[in-house]
């Protein structure tokens, strides 16, 4: 019971009445114009050197994008976004490429110890923390720095923000962007493939497997502003990488966009494991505010006994759109899926993941809990599908909703398409409320009602928080609990 | 005259290309039991598979034959009617499908195979319910849809109930003894014992000699690493209880 | 604002004959609401996957052309038409439907017993009767914007009208068999059912036509269910080869009402059939189905099950044999309304394909609103079971026959629970049937 008590502490000790990450930072911004036509695209590309091809990839896609609907299929509503009143670029001032930590502004560098995520990499290495982790940190529309890259660097891995990738690494670039998300694959993604401005890029060489976890973390701060970052790793043959993706963002009245596409690829052998703790500001108790989280992620398995592993604690945004998904292409490929998704106050959540089966003797295991609370809807939508050719494809979906309080929504939706007798689809679903024995037990041995759903909820959760690399897990433990208060009446 | 004889078997995991048997020879002689003992992992269990005709293995050299019929020529229902009987380690459970039903239409394929006729409906229950009162199988076991929701033990006493109905010439038991207790064990010993004839042979596959105390073997073999490297009276297994495995790991390598 | 591609936006050749159709007719059709209901119909169109209810079963491209709605035929001719009793032990109440069409000469309605009010739809209408005289009005909620019911609302010439008062009980079970002359028509059947408060009654529907021939059959049941009354209903389809089968069940039970269904379909060359229900408080609902389907047929089961009031109880089991270059497509979806707490609701879709070109689709969907509940579905997809065919076989059953039984079983969790004792054995021998034309064509 003692680690469960430490939880709770934790969970006491943050100010819950507070969104812990809402301050609003004093930095001064290089801003464009709001609205989004041809020469904010250009702007854009100027603004990070790109070379003419990308530019031209950019026109294409924003041309598409003019052609498009925005889906309403998802089970979110919203009034409708006006595209032309936000910012699509936004960048602090003093960061033009900064070379090392020394160059970063001090005040971004206090914002993210705020934060909690420790930026020079000499404290990381004398820290108390543990485990060594690189970051690259997104600040609104760019990347303000990269740690451990030198380390990094003498195994051969590329770890840096995808502008400079362009610059220094056009033919890596060239060859993987867009691939496994293609321009005119959804609204969202076609609009990112426009006007996105910066994000990570990880390249792991041939049988290299990298020596510390690779993490990003985003920060939207200023006003009206769309962040859209662009993320893409590549494992060639028999790489290993896990990877890391943290968000926070002020608290503000107004709805914020934010539309990221995230591109995964593993050739043979090679793993990819990539964990999200989405923490966007999600509105205040009335709906008021909050971020529309609108992300296009996907993995290709594109080599032989390739592996993806997607896991997501999802607890803030207002609305998040969001389907991580496995392209299981290479024979004996595998594609998890482990996701917790929490919902409270007037959050709407629909998000799941599509597994689509084309290797032989490919596999994937989904496991999803989502929690509804306050008056939230949370929905998780997924599809597995076998396609002819992928003989003895094996796949599991496990589906699990928990609901607190009679105000809000939990729903289920998957599509199951299987076209290989050989295939064994299975998929399994359940939605109950935290059971009133579970609760009484808990609280006849001295427990609060408080204590008693979160520790409930921690068991329900447990197997995915378990897929999370050890300091995210604790971080998202607490975050979990964080969003509950409140929730039991 | 012999009633199972296997002369340098050699078979791999189809899918992986792994061999796990090695040229392994045996000749079971009618009436006689035969224990097969050794190490985990040494390829008992694949043995009884490959004789079974269980998918998935690849024999790449050698012969079985059962009573002069040669065995991997035939599909498993075949083997079945030529006289071959497997006793699971994990007997499956068969949603949808009654005991009784499912023991009435595997009894009449055999006979239907081997040109028999049906055998009729109360001549069958008659020799139902004597098999299931001596291996203690209640009503209530047989109405169920096979080993669905039945005990380990319970399974394993159906494996039994199956053998006896079924009149096999040679019974393989891959690991009866494993999961039960020792009342259940000698439920299944006694089923076995009362189906010993002289022309009805068994070959018991264990990995402890405990089996062996209700089963009395003729003879007993060490199985490891994929063949037969010692053979021996019933004195073998209580020096294989005393002593483990450990020397024959080495002499087969 | 779906994303629709232009194509879809054209109305199809089918689409065309069918407004076509429905400007020669449908002033000529009596009752009134046929203008309303078409228009439901041609808001949309003939549904087309991105209509996300009809995902998997796209009608914008399996449904080519549309005949045109059948007259009614000859007493003679419908006599011709006529086969065999499909139940021929079953005694019950025959109410015989030709083309869409009653024929009283046909059918046996007697001993149903008292005050039981048995009659057509086409005769209530031609005696004046609107559907509002009749008592009873297309259920609410989702079945309403449906295109099909829209369309069998817009075209229906004739059905059953029963009502069986509170307390009162059909003495005799009522087969309704809707049989097809083979003419290639559009038959368009409507029926009423209301069962009173207290009351009890079973309804089997036989659904026959002959093979080689483009039959649409739509049929639309509505049923509403008085509280504490109990209702068992079989729906036997055993379409021709050549068939396009549309059926819809709209069904309301009232607080502790009790419906057992049952839907085995066996033939058409598509099958979409629908269940609407809606559950009032303490409800239960049994639906199970069985769907058999060979060659290149498309069959489509979809359930929407809302949970309205407290402490209803759901269970729905789908199972499906997908054979040669079939398709079986599951839609089910349970929801549960805010006041529906302490609502019990399983639903479960197998399916095993038995060839290498079959395929299976499953959605099985959970809307939950309510927190009190205890929801699940499962479904799953696969091949027969290798651990089990060896098992059987190693007992010495043959491969062939090892096949059969396992799909008998699998089946049979199904068919074993279909409450009428007789026609529970004729549909265990279409299934029978079914298996052995199986093993006999390969």
């Amino acid at each position: 019971m003692a680690a469960v008590k430490e939880t709770v502490d934790q969970v006491r000790a943050i100010d819950v009445d507070q969104y812990k990450y809402g301050f609003v930072s004093d930095i001064e911004s290089e801003v464009f114009r709001k609205g989004l036509d041809e020469e904010v695209v250009r702007f854009i590309s100027a603004k990070k050197n790109e070379p003419e091809w990308m530019l031209e990839w950019r026109l294409d896609a924003y041309r598409r994008w003019q052609t498009m609907d925005e889906p309403t299929w998802a089970r979110v509503s919203y009034p409708k976004i006006d595209f032309q009143d936000i910012h699509y670029y936004a960048a602090p001032k003093s960061t033009s490429g900064p070379k090392s930590l020394d160059e970063v502004d001090p005040e971004l560098l206090k914002i993210y110890d705020k934060l909690g995520i420790p930026l020079r990499e000499r404290e990381v290495l004398a820290g108390v923390e543990g485990a060594k982790v690189a970051v690259d940190a997104v600040f609104d529309s760019v990347s303000v720095v990269t740690t451990f890259r030198d380390e990094l660097a003498k195994h051969g891995i590329i770890f840096c923000s995808i502008s400079e990738a362009i610059r220094e690494h056009p033919d890596l670039v060239k060859k993987y962007l867009g691939t496994v998300v293609p321009v005119t694959d959804n609204y969202y993604a076609t609009l990112n493939s426009a006007v996105f401005s910066d994000g990570s890029f990880v390249w792991i060489p041939e049988g290299v497997r990298c020596p510390m976890e690779l993490s990003t973390y985003f920060r939207i701060n200023e006003k009206n502003t769309g962040q859209f970052e662009r993320t893409l790793i590549v494992a060639e043959k028999g790489a290993y990488v896990s990877y890391l993706e943290g968000c926070t963002a002020p608290q503000r009245d107004e709805n914020q966009l934010h539309a990221a596409v995230v591109e995964l690829i593993t050739m043979d052998d090679a793993e990819i494991k990539y964990s999200t703790v989405q923490n966007w500001y999600p509105g205040d108790k009335d709906g008021k505010g909050g971020i529309y989280n609108f992300v296009t992620k996907r993995g290709d398995c594109r080599g032989h006994r390739s592996k993806i592993s997607w896991t997501q604690v999802e607890t803030g945004s207002a609305i998040t759109w969001k389907y991580p998904s496995c392209i299981l292409r290479g024979d004996d490929s595998q594609g998890e899926f482990w996701s917790i998704a929490v919902s409270n106050g007037h959050q709407q959540v629909d998000s799941g993941t599509k597994m689509i089966h084309l290797g032989k003797n490919t596999a994937s295991r989904i496991v999803s809990k989502g929690i509804s609370a306050g008056k939230s809807q949370n929905t998780y939508r997924g599809q597995v599908s076998v396609n002819r050719r992928a003989a003895n494809a094996r796949s599991f979906t496990n589906c699990d909703s928990l609901l607190i309080g009679n105000k809000c929504g939990a729903h289920t939706v998957p599509y199951v398409e299987s076209r290989t007798p050989s295939a064994k689809v299975e998929h399994e679903a359940t939605t109950s409320k935290i059971s009133d024995e579970q609760l009484f037990y808990c609280i006849s041995r001295g427990l609060s009602p408080e204590e008693s759903v979160a520790l409930i909820v921690n068991g329900f959760v447990r197997e995915v928080l378990q897929q999370l690399p050890m300091e995210f897990a604790v971080e998202a433990q607490k975050l979990i609990g964080v969003s509950l208060e409140g929730s039991v009446g | 005259m012999t009633m199972l004889e296997i002369n340098n078997l050699h078979a791999e995991i189809e899918s992986e290309g792994r061999e796990i048997l090695r040229g392994l020879d045996l000749v079971v002689k009618p009436g006689e039991i035969h224990a097969i003992m050794g190490p985990n992992g040494a390829g008992k269990s694949t043995l009884s598979h490959i004789l079974a005709g269980k998918p998935g293995y690849a024999v790449t050299e050698g012969t079985a034959t059962l009573d002069g019929v040669d065995l991997l020529e035939l599909d498993p229902s075949a083997r079945a009617a030529a006289g071959l009987f497997l006793a699971f380690q994990y007997p499956v459970e068969i949603p949808g499908v009654g005991n009784v039903t499912f023991l009435k239409a595997a009894l009449n394929a055999q006979r239907k195979a081997r040109g028999e006729g049906e055998i009729s409906t109360p001549d069958f229950m008659r020799l139902l319910k004597t098999a299931a009162a001596k291996l203690e199988i209640g009503q209530e076991m047989l109405k169920r849809p096979v080993n669905v929701g039945f005990s380990g033990g319970e399974k394993k006493r159906n494996e039994i109930l199956q053998m006896a109905i079924l009149q096999p010439k040679l019974c393989i038991l891959d690991e009866t003894d494993s999961g039960l207790d020792i009342d259940a064990l000698k439920i299944v010993a006694e089923g076995v014992n009362s189906l010993r004839s002289p022309d009805r042979s068994f070959i018991v596959i264990t990995h402890y000699q405990r089996l062996l105390d209700h089963i009395v073997p003729d003879v007993v073999h060490v199985l490891a690493k994929g063949r037969i490297v010692r053979s021996g009276g019933p004195e073998l297994a209580l020096e294989l209880e005393a002593k483990g495995y450990a020397d024959f790991a080495e002499e087969a390598a | 604002m779906t994303l629709v591609p232009s194509n879809l936006k054209r109305k199809t050749r089918a689409e065309t004959d069918i407004a076509a159709a429905f400007a020669a007719v449908g002033a000529t059709l009596p009752g009134g609401g046929r203008e309303e209901a078409f228009a439901r119909f041609e808001k949309d169109g003939l549904p087309h996957r991105r209509i996300e209810a009809y995902h998997f079963t796209d009608l914008h491209t399996l449904v080519a052309t549309a005949p045109h709605p059948a007259a009614k035929p000859s007493l003679e001719a419908a006599r011709a038409a006529l086969g065999p009793d499909p139940l021929p032990d079953f005694d019950a109440a025959r109410f015989v439907l030709v083309d869409g069409w009653f024929f009283p000469e046909l059918s046996d309605l007697d001993g149903l017993g008292d005050a039981i009010t048995v009659g057509s739809v086409g005769a209530a209408l031609a005696a004046g009767c609107g559907l509002e005289v009749l008592g009873i009005r297309l259920a609410d909620g989702p079945a309403q914007d449906d295109p099909l019911i829209g369309l069998s609302s817009a075209f229906y010439t004739d059905g059953l009208v029963l009502k069986v008062p509170p307390g009162g009980r059909l003495e005799r079970p009522i087969v309704v068999r809707q049989v097809a002359s083979g003419a290639p028509v559009a038959a368009f059947v409507r029926h009423l059912l209301l069962i009173g408060a207290d009351a009890e009654a079973t309804i089997v529907a036989s659904h026959e036509s002959p093979d080689g021939v483009e039959i649409h059959a739509h049929s639309l049941t509505e049923l509403t269910i008085g509280h504490d009354a109990r209702v068992t209903l079989i729906d036997r389809q055993k379409e021709g080869d050549g068939v396009f089968r549309f059926a819809s069940l709209a069904v309301a039970l009232d607080k502790n009402a009790c419906l057992d269904h049952s839907t085995i379909c066996l033939g058409a060359r598509l099958a979409r059939t629908q269940v609407f229900a809606r559950l009032g408080a303490n409800a239960d609902l049994k639906s199970r189905g069985a769907t058999l389907a060979r060659g290149r047929t498309h069959a489509d089961a979809t359930l929407y099950v809302e949970h309205l009031g407290h402490d209803a109880v759901s269970r729905e089991l789908y199972k499906s044999a997908v054979d040669g270059e079939a398709r079986s497509v599951f839609q089910g979806r349970i929801k549960v309304d805010a006041g529906a707490q302490g609502t019990d609701g399983r639903m479960g879709a197998h399916a095993v394909l038995l060839s290498d070109r079959a395929e299976a689709m499953a959605k099985p969907e959970l809307e939950i609103f309510a927190d009190d509940v205890a929801c699940a579905h499962g479904a799953t997809v696969g091949a027969i079971d290798d651990a089990l065919k060896f098992y059987l076989m190693s007992r010495g059953i043959p491969a062939a026959e090892t096949e059969k039984l396992l799909i008998r079983a699998f089946l049979g969790e199904v068919t074993d629970a279909i409450p009428e004792e007789t026609v529970r054995a004729a549909i265990e021998a279409d299934v029978e049937a079914w298996i052995d034309a199986r093993s006999t064509t390969r």
